[in-house]
């Protein structure tokens, strides 16, 4: 691990699993990668199940005792790492609109 | 008009769309909820196309829609196209891209509907190039701001401009090794930190904006709802969420002039622009989020903005002149 100390600032050896990569080509990093930090926080509770309820087709929060969460407690769900958070950004998925999930459409 | 479906284009977990759900129920709006996640399995259709235009239908395990009868489509979270069990990585990528183009292409070409907003258009209008050129055109005031993969460039610029912000071109899901997600937030470079690294991807660099507090402007048609956000102790104020308040502002007339002008030129009918407050009461602009979330303001301000949503879905052409 000395590779760090001689590295210029915003670089950090190549860590892909390839000692051999690891030892000759210490890679640098793009700048904006060195920006990378962690959420805040990240809150998590009890796991939910969303069911689609048929007639107002809205979902429905259950929880691990099936019965139904209610609202408060899902929109606190809802700033969780696990599920979709209102807020912008919060926490561990990119707020980014059509393609939210990963799907430019 | 009063059968013709609004169709909501989302995933099952989402709390925002439920909102804007509950209100056009309230209305006795029908509301036919998809998730293009769920095809095949949980989605059919049967699209015809010829002389006459698109018709067909589109089931739900729930609900079906007419295709030429859709009044408006609320698009806001989709989960990503899924493939049926038991196929391999490679058919996998094909079935998934026959679903984008297939149904994707399909939920795009509703011929009569209103989109709130177009898939197509979020997506041009997510590219920061394109808004920055439009913003500025639109006459509202941006920050100077440097796209390079030069270090060079990049260090020069920071000491003609500086103090610089770094900001990425895209968010992504990114995580430590750990799984933990990461990502980054809106901070001051030191210009030492700008080495080769620069030169390994395109950067975005803008002049910091002197600020006494933030704003996000939910634009729905011709209605704005700018929130003034004050209490973050960072340049970031998504970093900081429980330090927030928020108060309900008046939007300067220039700049309620170049939000139209910004959105016209993008063609949407909903926006989430974020702005700057400088210390003359300037509004600097720094981006717009076609897609951007909104229902985690305090209830008097989510409720009309979900309001607002609900009219656009429910009366199509109340914005055509």
């Amino acid at each position: 691990m000395t590779l760090h100390a001689s590295l210029p600032v915003g670089t950090i050896p190549k860590t892909d699993g390839n000692e051999e990569n690891l030892v000759t080509e210490s890679t640098t990093v793009p700048f904006g990668l060195s920006r990378m930090r962690p959420f805040p926080y990240a809150v998590v509770l009890g796991s939910a199940t969303v069911v689609l309820d048929p007639k107002t087709q809205t979902g429905r929060w259950l929880g691990q005792d099936g019965l139904d969460i209610t609202e408060l407690d899902r929109h606190k769900r809802s700033e969780t790492s696990k599920e979709t958070k209102t807020k912008t950004s919060l926490d561990g998925s990119a707020d980014e609109g059509g393609d939210q999930q990963g799907d430019s459409d | 008009m009063t059968s013709s479906p609004v169709l909501v284009v989302t995933q099952l977990d989402d709390a925002t769309a439920d909102g804007v759900i509950e209100e056009l129920n309230r209305r006795s709006v029908p509301v036919v909820r998809l998730d293009p996640g769920d095809f095949p399995a949980g989605v059919t259709v049967d699209a015809r196309l010829g002389d006459v235009g698109l018709a067909g239908r589109v089931r739900t395990t729930t609900r079906a829609a007419d295709l030429d009868q859709v009044r408006s489509v609320y698009w806001r979270r989709p989960s990503p196209y899924s493939t049926p069990e038991g196929v391999d990585a490679q058919d996998s990528r094909w079935c998934v891209e026959q679903a984008r183009y297939g149904l994707g292409g399909l939920l795009a070409t509703l011929p009569r509907a209103h989109y709130v907003n177009h898939p197509w258009r979020n997506r041009d209008a997510e590219y920061k190039p394109a808004q920055l050129a439009t913003a500025a055109r639109s006459g509202l005031h941006v920050p100077p701001t440097l796209l390079t993969n030069d270090p060079d460039r990049a260090r020069q610029f920071t000491h003609e401009y500086g103090p610089v912000v770094y900001k990425p071109l895209r968010n992504t899901d990114y995580a430590d090794r750990d799984g933990h997600g990461l990502t980054v937030w809106v901070e001051e470079v030191e210009p030492r930190a700008l080495g080769a690294g620069v030169a390994q991807a395109m950067h975005l660099f803008q002049q910091r904006v002197t600020k006494v507090a933030d704003i996000r402007l939910t634009a729905v048609g011709d209605r704005l709802f700018a929130v003034r956000i004050d209490g973050s102790p960072g340049l970031d104020w998504r970093r900081h969420y429980d330090d927030l308040g928020y108060t309900l502002i008046d939007t300067p007339s220039d700049v309620a002039k170049g939000i139209r002008t910004y959105m016209d030129a993008f063609d949407l009918t909903y926006g989430a622009f974020d702005f700057g407050l400088d210390p003359d009461g300037l509004w600097w602009w720094y981006e717009c989020n076609p897609n951007g979330q909104y229902a985690w303001f305090p209830d008097p301000v989510t409720s009309r903005i979900t309001a607002a949503i609900a009219d656009e879905l429910q009366h199509p052409h109340r914005d055509t002149p």
